[in-house]
């Protein structure tokens, strides 16, 4: 790969990252909206007061690996827990606690309005241009794993209802998001170094969501192709917590995105375990919990997620390889969404480099290739 | 007119066929009589659906018996690392772009400098670049030193073990095969409706030296003191 065409594909994947990433601004509405949610469940008059309730993000949200929904009119997600801290699921059943946080939910007048059961959550459809809706999903602390001395008095692992309400099923997506974190210091340091640096901050003034990391770019560019893959057959659709630990398992701090990207996709699949003759991708803080159990009674969901990464693979490979800025677009267009990918390059590209120039390469398709020895 | 005035005749025609597809390249008398070609490759190849593109910096060398001899050729720009386990030749650098008697087959069949980028140096990047992706060669290697050359010898005559093999080079060393003799392979059929044809297909492709060497090369492999010999068989 020459040097330009590695820059050029970085600078149209950083702005294509921006574009499909929630904006600043959201991020500070989202997180008001949320504090706002807690204060009301904490409220003096709140029946659930007493069990000392608490909000915190998790999931991409909390990962800072947000990825916009294909289309316009859909909205970002954002996944928060609200943990009961002084309830446990031997004094409340799943469905109980749901019903629990809900009617509290119910009591304002403004929630009331803009929520939306879920299987196992609650969901919040704001509606002032925020763009974003919150999945609020209730949570007890997990007393069958012992306490932490965590710094905080809660963020440990969780119980909260499975999907059928009917039992629970436990978590612990704060330890997940320090895993994940610890993945990618080295640039995140960096990142925020950088950023410091133009604004002339001191690095520790810089959020950690306001900078993104080639592992959390990646990790979007990976879920969009995804979406993009998997559009028509959702069932299929590997998830996001499988895309995110295998990729944070391979990522190597590389410093550019694009060879973050290389790595990821090229050594993904090696992270995929056998344990008596069962997959396993062991959950990073819990290696008990298969994040890909359901390999095993429906082994087509292996199969899909097995030709999506060799799709990514080829796509991102060629895309990457174009030789012309033009040609590159519409390769990542084709993988990645049109409109996203045509905003972003616009913004990163002038008219000029965009011109697509007829290549001047020849074009080999290739047979019989010899196999290259080693002496 | 001399016979090295043809010979440079036939390498500035080449060299002219060959910049017409692959621009970034420029020749050079690099000593009075040695020939280079050098600069930036850039190629698009498709295998299998997948599509690769990369550009290197290279330096092809051409030898100076050529085009008897197929050209030689190295990366300058330190894009790929000088270790066996991507197929480059540690001390010189130069590409292990197959097995040397399928180097010089293949040329033959092309002696000209664009076939040889196009049908050798271009499939060997291009399975450079998409195990950079992929993480695996797409479509195999040979492995290092004697069992690589087995390998290679094996899939070539169609036959498995050692032995099969080293029986046809040494009739391959020899160069004699009468047409009704019994094929050394060992399958009980007549040289003609064996191995005969290929044999005499490759005589012109190897040296005697050349097969000399892959058989001790493969004797060292099998050989009981070669702890290495995972892969003997009887």
């Amino acid at each position: 790969m020459s040097t330009q065409v590695l820059a050029a594909s970085n600078q149209l994947l950083e702005v294509l990252g921006e574009q499909l990433d929630i904006t600043d601004s959201q991020h500070e509405a989202a997180k008001s909206h949320y504090k706002a949610v807690g204060a009301w469940l904490n409220q003096e008059d709140s029946e659930i007061a007493k069990y000392n309730p608490i909000i915190f993000p998790q999931g991409s949200f909390r990962l800072g690996t947000v990825v916009r929904p294909i289309g316009d009119v859909d909205e970002y997600d954002v996944d928060l827990v609200c943990e009961l801290q002084a309830l446990n699921q031997r004094a409340v059943t799943p469905l109980q606690l749901k019903e629990l946080v809900g009617k509290r939910l119910r009591e304002n007048k403004k929630y009331d309005a803009m929520l939306e059961p879920l299987n196992r959550c609650w969901r919040l459809n704001y509606a002032d241009g925020a763009r974003f809706h919150m999945d609020i999903l209730p949570a007890v602390p997990d007393l069958t794993v012992a306490p932490t001395p965590a710094p905080s008095k809660s963020f440990g692992p969780i119980s909260i209802p499975d999907r059928s309400l009917n039992d629970w099923y436990y978590s612990n997506p704060t330890a997940f998001a320090e895993w994940f974190k610890e993945r990618m210091k080295v640039q995140l340091f960096a990142a925020r170094e950088k950023l410091a640096k133009s604004l002339r901050e001191h690095v520790e003034d810089i959020p950690e969501y306001r900078v993104r990391t080639p592992l959390q770019r990646a990790v979007q560019l990976l879920k969009r192709h995804r979406d993009v893959v998997f559009q028509n057959l959702p069932d299929e659709r590997p998830s996001s917590i499988l895309i995110t630990t295998l990729a944070a398992r391979s990522y190597g701090n590389q410093v550019s995105i694009v060879e973050a990207l290389q790595t990821i996709v090229r050594d993904m699949a090696l992270h995929i375990e056998t344990q008596g003759g069962v997959y396993w991708v062991p959950n990073p803080v819990n290696s008990k919990e298969n994040f890909v159990d359901r390999w095993q009674s429906k082994p087509k969901l292996r199969e899909a997620f097995l030709s999506w990464l060799d799709r990514a693979r080829g796509e991102f490979s060629s895309a990457v390889l174009q030789e012309s800025t033009g040609s590159m677009v519409k390769s990542f267009a084709a993988s990645l969404g049109e409109g996203s990918v045509k905003v972003a390059a616009a913004k990163a590209f002038s008219a000029d480099e965009l011109q697509a120039r007829p290549s001047s390469t020849p074009r080999i398709v290739i047979t019989e290739p010899s196999k290259p020895h080693a002496a | 007119m001399t016979e090295n005035d043809v010979c440079l005749d036939i390498i500035h025609a080449q060299f002219n066929e060959l910049v017409e597809h692959y621009q970034g390249l420029s020749l050079h008398e690099d000593q009075p009589g040695r020939w280079i070609v050098r600069g930036d490759l850039t190629f698009r190849a498709e295998y299998n659906g997948v599509e690769m593109a990369g550009t290197f910096s290279v330096l092809i060398t051409l030898p100076d018996d050529y085009p008897a001899s197929p050209p030689k050729i190295c990366e300058t720009g330190e894009q790929i690392p000088r270790e066996a386990d991507f197929h480059v030749y540690p001390t010189t650098g130069n590409f292990c772009l197959g097995a040397q008697i399928e180097v010089r087959r293949k040329f033959a069949q092309n002696p000209d400098l664009l076939h040889f980028v196009k049908d050798q140096v271009v499939h060997f990047l291009y399975a450079l670049v998409y195990r950079s992706w992929f993480g695996k060669m797409p479509w195999g290697e040979l492995s290092h030193s004697g069992k690589g050359i087995l390998e290679y010898y094996n899939e070539l005559f169609h036959v498995s073990g050692h032995k099969p093999t080293l029986h046809l080079l040494l009739a391959l060393h020899d160069r004699v095969f009468h047409r009704t003799w019994m094929c050394p392979c060992g399958s009980g059929r007549k040289l003609r409706k064996c191995h005969g044809p290929q044999l005499k297909e490759l005589v012109a492709h190897c040296t005697p030296e050349d097969v000399l060497s892959d058989m001790k090369t493969i004797l060292d492999y099998v050989s009981p003191k070669n702890t290495n010999a995972d892969a003997r068989q009887p």
